[in-house]
């Protein structure tokens, strides 16, 4: 059994905007094991990627980190001054940008940045190291000499990807890294993050909205609805018997070649965070609201062996 | 550096001087077909004076190759060639001088000014425009804004103007006019330098002035574009010191258009610098083309113009062949 | 009337706006209001006393050859704003023409619109100018002295609205606007030209100040219309006569204030539009 590498108790993030306060995450519980690949799904605006924002410390105004805590290998990330988070990011926590396009310096050779980067965290990149680097995501020792011009969008993201396992980081967080790319590279590129991963022993969280990605490459899935985590449990339990309705809509509306039918979407429309609705955030588009779901907000239970969920209608069952 | 493109840029440059060049012969003689040198000539030849020799010699010689006998084209093809040769002719408000020559005295004056007035409000400037747009810079800068925008609205002479009476004529901190005080006699020596520091530094004070908030609001609006982009959040995602990821992510990119701007704005510059001299009888080649135009020395007045468009131009085009050292993404390469 | 609140609502959201604007507008009203007050006669030479510092008869004071600079200030104002307003126009005219043009049909046009207007940046306009306007002297006029000045101001407006013209033709509507069979022309008018007005206004005003900078430029170096008592007439009489050291202040600040009333109130619309153009810009400092 894996130990926990990562414990986020009670993270909340808000948006203080003209129109009132916008709980983009909202008390969110997560263990993250160590050397596991976890993937983390919802919808634009449920609050996935502004979860890994929030551990790299990069929310801007007008957001802002109201409370909980972060805690890995014994430090709470949420606590770090200034200097620690510029040193903790990349050496122990790095990420692998959406964008790769322009992600870049355009003025610098990759090798350039490459050992810059490096070097600002006090451990510049020692003979042949940067081959080596370049090598592991699958490029040629030759692209160090390049500009990130020259490079394509595959390549570029690869890039990405060695600046990221450049310090032997811990955790690494993916935000959506293969989306600007087509299938076929989307697919190495995949394989390639996965290989590192299990090299450097390291726990990846992958953020994306691809449940396909997510099968092939995540062991557990977490389910992002509205701010909050609604979800939880290895990937076969997510697809072969998901509990909360949301999951269950967004496995049935995956396109199948067994099973013909209609096309099923989620109906309704998408919520607001500035105006959200009352207790489960979900009940105004679930199929299987009860009359308390409007007033009664549902907890993050496990329903089964390993698998958390956040409705009423467990706790119904469990009563 | 591809050649073919090396050659294109000059062939450019060339068209340039050419039309330029073209313009000061024709536009003088459109519509009225008068030839204002001819004129200008034929009264000196009639007031006569100690001068007398001299002139006649130039109206020869000027009747030679601009002569009403000879045809239009042939004066034009005159005209060119002796501008090839760079032989800009006899000044005709101070015979025996010779234009070329007066231009020599004057450049290394402007020349000077203008290095040292540009470098130095160019560099304070985008210095000042990028702390100003840098999210993490001390609040204090972002006081500079308002002042920096007022100064770069007001003309560079204006200020001038009023920079002379301020501290040349109230509080007499500085001499009001010329390169080095009357009767000092120019020489390689500290006491002249010194001079020579001391009447620059109201024309050079004018312009940085008014030219600091100029390339400062200019870098300010490039740095704000440059940190809206993808590649800054991530350097500071992956832990690079906040002065790294200002001076060699934000600064050094944004830097490129300003660059830019300083080429295309260069005609500007010289143009403003050559009113401040004026102000301040600078004796530099702006003070040679004002008292040129008030005796009406024709020649001198093309021979000045035509200069400044060759220096310009010159300069423009080396720039251009500099810009790829900057800019990898921009090789030149065909 | 809901338009006008609208618009005076935006100027507190934008004060660099509302402050150029209403210094214009003070100007404007100087030389309006003035005109009502003053006998334009007494902006012409001998008509007055000379040399009198600012009192309750003169309040300006006046000059070595006997002008009311007060009435010289009422004239002389308005003339400069149209002389900047005339080549500022017609700049931006030849600006508008020649960026549309380049900008939406590309091609070849485009490389030789633009290669033209590129290297004649180079060339140092005033200096062109003031070599033109020396050759030219005796016979210029207000209207000569717009148009030789509007001769080279085309070609910033051009630049710009160029670059704003490619970034929007790629946009959407305008696919839409094509794909609805609309041709080149209703295309520009109807669809482009409103989304760009606020980079227009805004090139108008740059073209307008460097119009009158030009204008001040050539006069100040004595190359202007020798008998109107414009601003830039009257700081060459100034320098000429050596107000500065003989101490007759008056004669050359009191233009000099105005003029840089001028140029501020100009600069700070153009900037004020600008944001109103970019509102990105409006959140950074």
């Amino acid at each position: 059994m894996a130990s926990p590498l990562l414990e986020i108790r009670d993270l909340r993030v808000h948006f203080e905007t003209r129109r009132g306060v916008a709980r983009a995450v909202n008390e969110v519980d997560l263990t993250l094991y160590s050397g596991e690949r976890f993937g983390l799904v919802g919808e634009s605006g449920s609050g996935k990627t502004t979860l890994i924002l929030a551990l790299l410390r990069m929310i801007k105004k007008p957001g802002f980190i109201a409370g909980g805590k972060a805690l890995m290998e014994g430090t709470d990330l949420l606590a770090l001054d200034p200097e620690q988070v510029r040193q903790t990011r990349l050496a122990r926590v790095a990420m692998i940008p959406q964008g790769a396009m322009n992600s870049l310096n355009p003025v610098l050779r990759i090798g350039e940045q490459l050992a810059l980067t490096m070097r600002e965290h006090g451990q510049p990149p020692g003979e042949g190291r940067l081959a080596e680097l370049l090598q592991a995501v699958g490029l040629k020792p030759e692209v160090a000499r390049r500009y990130p011009h020259e490079l394509s969008g595959g390549m570029k993201q690869r890039v990405c990807i060695a600046q990221a396992i450049s310090l032997k980081p811990r955790l690494i967080l993916a935000d959506e890294p293969t989306s600007a790319l087509d299938v076929v590279v989307q697919r190495q590129i995949m394989q390639t993050l996965r290989s590192l991963q299990e090299g450097l022993d390291a726990t990846v969280l992958l953020v994306g909205h691809d449940m396909g990605l997510m099968a092939q490459f995540a062991q557990r899935l977490g389910i992002m609805y509205g701010g909050k985590l609604v979800e939880v449990g290895t990937v076969e339990q997510i697809f072969r018997s998901p509990q909360h309705p949301y999951t269950q809509l967004l496995i049935a509306s995956i396109p199948s070649f067994e099973k013909k039918g209609e096309f099923k979407g989620i109906p309704g429309v998408g919520l607001s965070l500035l105006n959200p609705p009352g207790g489960c955030l979900f009940h105004p588009r679930c199929p299987k609201a009860l009359p308390r779901c409007a007033s009664q907000e549902p907890q993050l239970r496990e329903v089964a062996p390993q698998q958390l969920a956040s409705c009423l209608l467990h706790e119904e069952a469990q009563a | 550096m591809h050649w073919g493109y090396a050659l294109k840029r000059f062939a450019l440059f060339l068209l340039v001087i050419w039309a330029a060049a073209s313009v000061n012969f024709f536009v003088p003689r459109l519509g009225t077909g008068r030839d204002p040198i001819r004129e200008k000539l034929g009264q000196l030849a009639a007031s006569g004076g100690l001068r007398q020799e001299g002139v006649e010699e130039m109206v020869k010689a000027y009747q030679a190759k601009f002569g009403l006998d000879k045809p239009l084209y042939v004066q034009y093809f005159n005209y060119l060639g002796d501008l090839l040769r760079l032989d800009l002719g006899y000044s005709l408000a101070n015979y025996p001088a010779r234009v070329g020559q007066m231009i020599g005295n004057a450049m290394p004056w402007t020349l000077g000014l203008l290095l040292v007035s540009t470098l130095v409000s160019f560099s304070f400037g985008t210095l000042a425009g990028a702390l100003v747009a840098w999210p993490r810079s001390p609040r204090f800068l972002q006081g500079l804004v308002v002042p920096l925008m007022t100064l770069s609205a007001i003309p560079y002479y204006l200020l001038g103007l009023i920079l002379l009476y301020v501290l040349g004529l109230e509080l007499k901190l500085f001499p009001l006019s010329g390169g080095y005080a009357p009767g000092t006699l120019p020489g390689w020596n500290l006491d002249f330098a010194l001079e020579v520091l001391h009447h620059s530094m109201l024309p050079a004070l004018s312009i940085v002035l008014a030219a600091v908030g100029f390339w400062g609001l200019g870098m300010r609006g490039m740095m704000v574009s440059t940190v809206g982009e993808d590649y800054i959040s991530l350097a500071e995602a992956n832990g690079l010191r906040d002065r790294t990821i200002f001076l060699r992510y934000a600064v050094r990119n944004a830097f490129l258009p300003q660059f830019t701007a300083l080429g295309l704005s260069l005609a500007n510059v010289v143009a403003g610098q050559v009113l401040v001299e004026v102000v301040f009888a600078y004796p530099g080649v702006g003070t040679l083309l004002f008292q040129s135009i008030q005796s009406s020395d024709y020649t001198a007045i093309n021979g000045v113009v035509f200069v400044i468009i060759l220096s310009i131009g010159l300069v423009t085009m080396l720039m251009d062949f500099l810009y790829p050292l900057l800019d990898p993404r921009i090789s030149h390469r065909r | 009337m809901e338009r006008l609140r609208s618009f005076l609502y935006y100027l507190r959201e934008n004060p660099k706006l509302g402050i150029g604007l209403g210094m214009i507008a003070v100007l404007i009203l100087f030389g309006v209001v003035g005109r009502l007050l003053v006998d334009p006669g007494l902006a012409q030479p001998l008509s007055t006393t000379p040399r009198q510092a600012p009192s309750w008869e003169h309040l300006f004071g006046t000059d070595d050859a006997g002008r009311d600079l007060l009435t010289v200030m009422v004239v002389g104002m308005p003339l400069t704003i149209r002389i900047g307003f005339l080549a500022g126009g017609v700049g931006l005219g030849l600006g508008i023409l020649l960026g549309f043009v380049s900008g939406y049909l590309g091609g070849k046009i485009d490389t030789v619109i633009r290669g033209t207007v590129d290297t004649l940046l180079t060339v140092p306009s005033l200096v062109v100018l003031i070599s033109i306007a020396s050759t030219v002297r005796e016979e210029i006029s207000i209207e000569l002295m717009a148009l030789v000045v509007a001769s080279l101001s085309w070609m910033w407006p051009t630049r710009t609205i160029r670059a704003q013209v490619l970034t929007l033709r790629e946009r959407a509507y305008v696919q839409m606007a094509k794909l609805n069979g609309m041709n080149s022309f209703e295309i520009i008018w109807k669809e482009l030209f409103p989304n760009l007005l606020p980079y227009l206004a805004a090139s108008f005003v740059g073209a307008v100040s460097w119009a009158i900078l030009a204008t001040i430029g050539l006069e100040a170096l004595g190359l202007g219309p020798q008998n109107e008592p414009t601003m830039g007439m009257t700081i060459y009489w100034a320098i000429t006569f050596s107000a500065l050291i003989r101490g007759m202040w008056w004669w050359w600040s009191i233009p000099i204030a105005f003029l840089v009333l001028l140029f501020v109130g100009l600069f700070l619309v153009a900037a004020g539009l600008d944001e109103l153009a970019n509102p990105k810009q409006r959140r950074a400092v």
